[in-house]
């Protein structure tokens, strides 16, 4: 194991995979990487591989490969043909939009006022906090859209948003974010004249980084993802999102193609996906001041 | 207790909330220049706008109040009444729900569901996304790829993993094949007829829905652990096992604290999973039943549920999460002193 | 001291949302003694007794279970038509997914009196809205609106209102019917005669035993899970489930009903079920078209299924009649209905809807398109050639015939168990089958789990 600088230098045309570490302990991490992929992706690949089998092959059974034998977007097209797709995405990212934009303000305001010792009352309103992630969504349900009726909500991306307003969830998690930066450089932020906003914004917020793209991350599944409230408060075709108007591609009534729902489960997914492709370097190399604390 | 949450976990912090020694001159001349924080009684600063925390605070508190404790204060109210989810009147009927409860041996059994399903997946979901995280932390090639792999089941939509599971769990799927082939077994092993195996199996549906979500927590969270202290220890020769015991844990210390209350509130809500597997009765003879079915199948059913019995188990269900929070709390606290 | 202070917190913020949420509170109910439904304030008209009047004038909502996918054209064909035929009308179409969450969705929807005006419900959703007052009693509101129906069909489709009256809120629509389906060769491997189904479920069960001892374990007769066959099988053996005032469960006094148990634990035991369905939500559509499962599903829609995704299998389905048993007549199957709410503010609009689409002319038309196999429950429709003609030996053309002429006497007179009612007896059924309890004492167990149940909800 020895790595010389010479060596290095004489080999500089290669992949400088020395550089990543000692040969032994890079072969045992990509074994355990390529582990937990088959743990984790595994399952999924033979229903998403579904979705590209033609109407002559068997989903289920034994019989049923792995991969497609003859592998067709058809699925596909039948989804985007019986569908409105697009107006689905459409609504879901407004919804996704709203989302992000009220997060992020306001969990990071309150995130920041509460790692903040000096007032009273930051007590109770943690444990407010806390307190209200403790119920059962279904138990609260019905007076959360009756409150939406009375504000006239129903059927408006407004009302599938503001629930998701700001989330008890996301205000903890900027919270020990924000008390994980350095007291001192606060103090002579405060000397040189900045005001409480002037330190949030400039030498708070961006020690946070990690912290902000875990928010939209986390906002954007969960907008993404709900079910069940949207298809509670809205009516209209044309404001459904995309996991509301994908259900119906599983009618069990009249029977359902099985490609189809993968299909459509894949469509769902790959927009998630490649935001999560985009901000992933983020998550850890943007918070070397900060961290994650409650 | 809950007071000992609150803590202030960092070291500067605790240093300006702790009574004692008059602030520095650089903090008394700032604070004379600005309308920034005032001393307070026990040198604790107070904001000379009082009003100024509550106004950055409304909006986050206005949502939990509207959201989370309007609906719970509304949900006591409903357990001491004989309502129906449906409306229509509903009449006191005093601690009724309670002593019902506390006799009834269903409501005692998702209990203990509950509870166990908590006790087993805290413990895991704190520490093998954490293990995950550190396995994606170094930036090798292709980790980027790797690292949304691992997300994926986090998107996965419930009815692909429904039946995903499903056909690993079966009889004659895909676990029970292999066991087969490897002659570790004579005959299947019932993942998804047997009480017990079912409450497991759903269980590691939940671990395994979970990990991406929770890694990308903790990778946030590594950024804070010196890169020094593992460079050090490495050249005193310690193992990747040691280094992550003794200079990794402490360092992410916190973001395990906040995973462990977010998994154990999460882990006592548990109904999918187990509707998952375990079918509209919740398992065989409803034995996988956790405390949101119970509530499902005696409080919200329209035609015979009793939201007022329903409200006072959603009562009981705040009462143990609350309880096993601060008891998570207590006990992570008494092991770091 | 911290943990005082914090309890004093906490005291004040509680104190608060209380005299918040008291507000909130109070402020529903009825206000200066108008009309109510449910918790809505409604239209005099819309309740009580007396014919409804009023002009078919305004805009409604007509909300259907996801059909707007496969059946868009017709049903915008069908509104079109009755806006022309009332001027000044106008109705706006939305369509529900209708999956598992389709009845406590529609029930807070109705508690915030946000109901569509015409809605297509099943039945454990129209039992729940009756009780509790939101939809429009139609056989009151329209003393004629009985006519176009199979009468059959009209006579037992009532739900029971709050003070457990049985009244007309439904406008039968369409039914699926009931039949056997199965896969011939397997039956005939078994020595079971696939030309005479039996004519008693313990007739049925005793074939499955067949088949379980001639399979081996390499194939199935059916699937464990109870949830398929209670109340359905219950009803067809003439076994009183609920009492008359639907107030408490007797099925437990008949003893059928723990025969019934004890042949379901045998059947299991012997291995007639895969192991895995005990507790599992899959029907047998998925094993019956890989040939690993002797009867598939009991709705003529599952022929249609398995023509469209196993031809190998197709080739080998045969359909026979479901066993009449004690009832002697056959079951109309889950029908779907058309309901009106009460909180409707134009309610002879909707009313007119809902009769408009449900008579003989536009069921008829609906149920011959080639994507449905469902059946009209209007007299004229159903003596319509397009059911009574049957090409060949096509099992899906026989299905069809099959279940037309068994309509015109069928029974809908199911038994309308609330889902936790249901679950609470067939958990104890599966307990049973597990082998961890007698059939006695499970049967014992689900009549005081099925007691406790609806005493708490009446």
């Amino acid at each position: 194991m020895t790595t010389s600088v010479v060596e290095t230098k004489g080999r500089r045309l290669l992949p400088r995979w020395r550089d990543y570490g000692r040969p032994r302990e890079l072969v045992v991490r990509y074994l355990l990487l390529l582990l937990v992929l088959g743990l984790t992706v595994g399952p999924l690949l033979w229903q998403l591989l579904a979705s590209l089998k033609g109407t002559s092959e068997d989903v289920f059974g034994a019989d049923a490969t792995l991969l497609p034998h003859h592998p067709t977007l058809r699925a596909y097209r039948t989804v985007f043909d019986q569908v409105p797709v697009w107006s689905y995405i459409r609504n879901s990212l407004i919804v996704v939009a709203l989302s992000i934009t009220s997060q992020l303000v306001f969990s990071t305001t309150a995130g920041y006022m509460l790692s903040k010792p000096a007032w009273k009352g930051r007590k109770a309103v943690w444990v407010v906090l806390v307190a209200s992630m403790m119920f059962p969504f279904e138990s609260i349900m019905v007076s959360l859209f009756i409150s939406i009726r009375d504000l006239g909500l129903v059927d408006s991306l407004a009302g599938v948003w503001l629930p998701g307003f700001v989330g008890a969830i996301n205000v903890l998690l900027m919270r020990g974010a924000f008390l994980a930066v350095p007291r001192e450089i606060e103090d002579s932020a405060m000397l040189d004249g900045a005001n409480e906003w002037q330190r949030f914004k400039y030498l708070y917020l961006p020690s946070a980084w990690g912290a902000i793209m875990v928010v939209v991350i986390n906002t954007f599944i969960s907008a993404w993802d709900d079910f069940l409230w949207p298809l509670i408060v809205l009516r209209s075709e044309s404001n459904m999102t995309l996991t509301l108007g994908l259900s119906r591609l599983q009618s069990s009534s009249f029977g359902y193609d099985q490609r189809m729902v993968m299909a459509g489960s894949v469509i769902s997914v790959i927009p998630v996906l490649v935001l999560f492709v985009i901000t992933q370097r983020w998550f850890y190399k943007g918070v070397s001041s900060g961290a994650v604390k409650i | 207790m809950t007071a000992q949450i609150m803590k202030p976990a960092s070291g500067a912090e605790a240093r300006t909330s702790a009574p004692g020694p008059a602030p520095s001159r650089l903090r008394r001349l700032a604070k004379a220049a600005l309308p920034g924080p005032a001393p307070g009684a026990n040198g604790a600063a107070m904001y000379r706008r009082w009003w100024l925390p509550w106004l950055w605070t409304a909006p986050a508190i206005g949502c939990a109040v509207v959201f989370g404790v309007f609906p719970f204060l509304n949900t006591v109210l409903l357990s001491f009444t004989d309502a129906k989810p449906l409306g229509g009147a509903a009449g006191f009927v005093g601690l009724d729900n309670y002593t019902r409860m506390l006799q009834d041996d269903d409501f005692w059994l998702a209990t203990r569901n509950s509870v166990l399903y908590a006790v087993v997946v805290v413990p895991l979901m704190v520490l093998l996304p954490l293990m995950l995280a550190v396995l994606v932390e170094k930036n090798l090639p292709g980790i980027g790829f790797f690292r949304s792999a691992f997300y994926t089941p986090v998107l996965a939509s419930s009815v692909v993993v429904g039946l995903s599971w499903q056909w690993l769990l079966a009889d004659d799927g895909l676990v029970n094949t292999w066991l087969e082939k490897a002659h570790l077994i004579r005959s299947a092993v019932p993942f998804l007829s047997d009480s017990w195996l079912i409450l497991l199996s759903a269980m590691g549906l939940t671990l395994w829905k979970g990990l991406g979500w929770y890694m990308v927590f903790y990778l946030a969270a590594l950024g804070n652990v010196p890169k020094e202290l593992h460079e050090a220890a490495q050249m005193d020769g310690a193992g990747a096992v040691r280094r992550f015991w003794h200079i990794t844990i402490p360092g992410v210390r916190q973001a395990m604290m906040l995973v462990g209350t977010l998994t154990g509130i999460g882990s006592l809500r548990v109904f999918t999973e187990i509707y998952m597997l375990g079918s509209s009765t919740g398992g065989p003879g409803g034995a996988d039943r956790t405390l949101p079915f119970y509530i499902r199948d005696v409080g919200l059913d329209p035609i015979t549920g009793n939201a007022g019995y329903g409200s006072a188990v959603s009562v009981a269900l705040f009462a143990l999460t609350l309880g096993l929070t601060l008891l998570a709390q207590r006990l992570t606290k008494e092991d770091e002193s | 001291m911290r943990v005082r202070r914090l309890t004093r917190t906490l005291t004040c913020i509680a104190a608060l949302s209380l005299a918040t949420a008291g507000c909130g509170l109070s402020g529903g109910g009825s206000g200066d003694g108008g009309a109510t439904a449910g918790g809505c304030k409604v239209d005099k008209g819309n309740v009580g007794s007396g014919k409804l009047t009023g002009e078919v004038k305004g805009t409604i909502t007509f909300q259907t279970t996801n059909l707007k996918k496969d059946f868009g054209g017709f049903f915008n064909g069908v509104i079109a038509d009755f806006q022309k035929a009332h001027p000044g009308t106008k109705v706006k179409w939305i369509d529900d997914p209708g999956d598992n969450t389709f009845t406590s969705r529609t029930v807070a929807d109705a508690q915030a009196c946000t109901m569509a005006d015409v809605i297509n419900v099943n039945a454990p959703t129209a039992t729940a809205l009756t009780k509790a007052g939101y939809l429009l009693d139609v056989g009151t509101k329209d003393p004629d609106a009985s006519k176009p129906f199979v009468p059959s069909f009209w006579k037992t489709a009532t739900f029971p209102d709050a003070s457990g009256k049985s009244i007309h809120t439904t406008l039968p629509w369409y039914t699926g019917g009931v039949l056997l389906t199965y896969n011939k060769d397997l039956l005939e491997k078994a020595g079971v005669d696939p030309a005479k189904p039996p004519t008693t479920v313990f007739g049925l069960f005793a074939d499955y035993e067949k088949i379980a001892k001639a399979a081996d374990g390499k194939y199935f007769a059916t699937m464990a899970n109870p949830v398929w066959r209670i109340p359905a099988d219950f009803d067809q053996m003439n076994i009183k489930v609920l009492s008359g005032d639907g107030k408490s469960a007797v099925f437990a006094d008949d003893p059928r009903t723990t025969q019934w148990v004890a042949w379901m634990a045998k059947l299991y035991k012997e291995g007639a079920m895969p192991k895995d369905s005990l507790s599992s939500s899959n029907d047998p559509s998925t094993l019956y078209s890989q040939g690993k499962v002797a009867y598939g599903s009991t709705n003529p829609s599952f022929v249609r299924f398995v023509k469209q995704n196993s031809p190998s299998v197709y080739a080998k389905t045969a359909v026979g009649q479901q066993p009449y048993d004690a009832l002697g007549v056959a079951s109309a199957g889950a029908p779907q209905y058309i309901s009106v709410a009460a909180t409707s503010e134009h309610a002879p609009v909707a009313l007119a809807f809902a009769e408009f689409l449900t008579n003989a002319e536009n069921q008829t038309a609906w149920c011959k398109d080639p994507d449905v196999v469902i059946f009209p429950t209007t007299s004229a429709s159903l003596d319509d050639p397009f059911f009574q003609k049957v090409t060949g030996t096509d099992p899906f053309s026989q299905a069809r015939k099959l279940v037309a002429d068994q309509l015109k006497t069928a029974s809908t007179n199911q038994t309308n168990l609330s889902p936790a009612v249901q679950n609470a007896i067939v958990a104890q059924v599966q307990l049973a089958m597990q082998g961890k309890k007698s059939a006695a004492d499970a049967v014992k167990d689900a009549q005081e789990k099925a007691n406790e149940l609806l005493k708490q909800g009446s």
